[in-house]
C-alpha cells in the first residue's frame, strides 16, 4: 500500500513516515497540495493536514477525487473540532486530530477506524 | 436617561401643547379688541401679541423637550448596541485565540508525541540497531526536543502576553536595552540592513528586558515583511513626557483588514513554523502593562510603522522599585 502525506509541517509529515514505515507501508511525503499532485501516481491513500498556505488540505482532496476517485482521503488537523474538520465529511474518508495514538492513526490508515477523532484520552 | 424622567418628560411635553392651543384663543381676542376698540390699544395690542406669540414659545420648548427625550432614548440604545457588539467582538477574538493556540501546540505536540511513542515501541522490540540509534540520536530526537521547546516558547509568549509576568520595574537606560535587543537578533535579519538612530533619552522605569522583547519583535516582524532584503529604521526619541521608539521597514505592507487584526494573538499571514502570531500581541501586552500604547501606520504599497509610546515618569500599573535596580540582579 502506497500512502501519500501532506503536511507543511515537515516534522509531523517525517514522524508519521516513520511509523508507517515500521508497519509495512510505503510512504510518500509532500509539504504543500501542488506538490502532493505531482506525487498522486500510484498511490492508495491520501493522508492531508487542513490548514496549510496556499491550497488547503480539503482543496486538494476534492482535486485528488476528481483526478482518482479510487484513492482514499483522509484529513488530519490540529485544531480538531473546528469547522474545517466537521465540513470535510462528504469527500473524506477518514479523519484524526492532532496529537494522535498511534493506535488511532494505525486503524485510519487501514480504514477499521471509521470518522474519529485521534485525541484519546 | 431613566425610563421615569423619559416619561415625565414626554407628560411635560403634552401639556404644554394643550397649554399652548388653549392660550392661542384668549390671544386672538384681545388682538381682535386691539383692533376694534382704539381707546386703549397699547394695552390690547402687548396682551394680544403676549399671547399669540406665547403659545409659539412654548410649543417650541414642548418641542424642545420632546425631542431631548428620543435623541437620550437614541443614545443609551445606541449605548447598549455597542456594548453588545463589543462583547461580540471578544468572544469571538477569544474563540480565535482558543483555536490558535490549539493548533500551534497541537501540531508540535502530535510530532513530539509520536516520536515518543516511536522510541517505546523499538526499544520494546530489543535494544536498537546501530542505524536506528544514530538515526534517533541525531535527526528523531532532537526534532523532538525542538517541537517541545516550541510548545514552551509558545506558553511563555502568552504569559507575557496576559501579563502574567511579575518582574519589578527598574530605572533603567532604554537605548540600552534597544542596542541590546538588536545586537541578539541582527544575526536572523538576513539581508536586511540596520539603520539606528537612537536619540537622547532619561532615565526610564519599567522592566528593561521586556522592552528588549519589543523592540526584538518588531524588528524580526519588519525583517519578514521585507521578503527580499532593504533596510530596518530603528529609532528612538524624547518627546515631552513619552519615551517613541519607532521601527519601520518598507517591505510588504498590510491591508486595512490586517492592520485591524495585527496585534490579535494568534493573528498571523505568515506560513507554519514561520511565525505563531503571538509576537506583535506580546508586544501590545508588554507596552500596555508599562501605560505605554503602540500603533501601526501601514499601506499596502508603502510599508509599515510602528511607534511606541512609553511614559518616562513610572506607571501606577508598574511595581516600581526604584532603589532595587542594583539589587534584583535584573539585567
Amino acid at each position: 500500500v502506497l500512502i501519500l502525506i501532506v503536511d507543511d509541517e515537515v516534522q509531523v509529515a517525517r514522524s508519521i513516515e516513520r511509523l508507517l514505515h515500521r508497519h509495512g507501508y510505503d510512504v510518500r511525503t509532500a509539504r504543500s497540495g501542488p506538490e502532493a499532485l505531482r506525487l498522486l501516481d500510484g498511490i492508495d491513500l491520501l493522508l492531508t493536514d487542513i490548514g496549510m498556505p496556499g491550497m488547503s488540505g480539503l482543496e486538494l482532496v476534492a482535486e485528488v477525487k476528481r483526478l482518482h476517485p479510487a484513492v482514499r482521503c483522509c484529513v488530519m488537523s490540529g485544531d480538531a473540532g473546528a469547522e474545517g474538520m466537521e465540513s470535510a465529511s462528504p469527500l473524506v474518508d477518514g479523519r484524526i486530530g492532532k496529537p494522535f495514538t498511534h493506535q488511532a492513526l494505525l486503524a485510519l490508515v487501514r480504514g477499521d477506524g471509521g470518522l474519529r477523532d485521534g485525541a484519546e484520552p | 436617561m431613566t425610563e421615569r424622567s423619559r416619561g415625565t418628560e414626554t407628560r411635560r411635553a403634552r401639556l404644554l401643547i394643550g397649554f399652548s392651543f388653549v392660550s392661542v384663543a384668549p390671544g386672538a381676542v384681545f388682538f381682535a379688541l386691539a383692533i376694534v376698540n382704539y381707546h386703549m390699544p397699547i394695552l390690547a395690542l402687548v396682551t394680544g401679541v403676549v399671547f399669540c406669540v406665547l403659545p409659539f414659545a412654548i410649543l417650541f420648548e414642548s418641542m424642545r423637550l420632546k425631542t431631548m427625550a428620543a435623541l437620550s432614548d437614541a443614545h443609551t440604545r445606541l449605548e447598549a448596541a455597542r456594548e453588545k457588539a463589543l462583547h461580540g467582538d471578544r468572544l469571538v477574538s477569544l474563540g480565535q485565540m482558543a483555536a490558535g493556540i490549539a493548533h500551534e501546540i497541537n501540531n508540535p505536540m502530535a510530532f513530539v508525541s509520536s516520536n515518543i511513542a516511536l522510541l517505546r515501541e523499538d526499544l520494546e522490540r530489543g535494544p536498537l540497531d546501530p542505524t536506528l540509534q544514530r538515526d534517533y540520536v541525531e535527526d528523531i530526537l532532537p526534532a523532538t526536543e525542538e517541537g517541545i521547546r516550541r510548545i514552551i516558547r509558545i506558553i511563555g509568549d502568552l504569559r507575557r502576553f496576559a501579563r502574567a509576568d511579575t518582574e519589578k520595574g527598574v530605572e533603567f537606560d532604554f537605548n540600552e536595552e534597544v542596542e541590546t535587543a538588536l545586537r541578539m537578533c541582527e544575526k536572523s535579519l538576513g539581508d536586511c540592513r540596520l539603520s539606528v538612530r537612537l536619540g537622547k533619552l532619561p532615565a526610564t522605569v519599567g522592566r528593561p528586558r521586556e522592552i528588549g522583547q519589543v523592540t526584538m519583535n518588531l524588528v524580526v516582524n519588519a525583517a519578514q515583511a521585507l521578503k527580499h532584503g532593504g533596510e530596518i529604521r530603528v529609532e528612538t526619541e524624547a518627546s515631552g513626557t513619552e519615551i517613541l521608539l519607532r521601527v519601520s521597514d518598507d517591505g510588504v505592507g498590510m491591508t486595512p483588514e490586517v492592520k485591524a487584526r495585527v496585534f490579535e494573538p494568534f493573528f498571523t499571514t505568515k506560513a507554519v513554523g514561520e511565525g505563531t502570531g503571538l509576537g506583535l500581541a506580546v508586544v501590545h501586552g508588554i507596552v500596555r502593562a508599562h501605560g505605554g500604547s503602540v500603533c501601526v501606520n501601514s499601506d499596502v504599497e508603502g510599508g509599515s510603522t510602528f511607534e511606541v509610546r512609553l511614559p518616562v515618569a513610572s506607571s501606577s500599573a508598574l511595581r516600581v522599585a526604584r532603589g532595587a535596580s542594583q539589587g534584583t540582579g535584573v539585567t
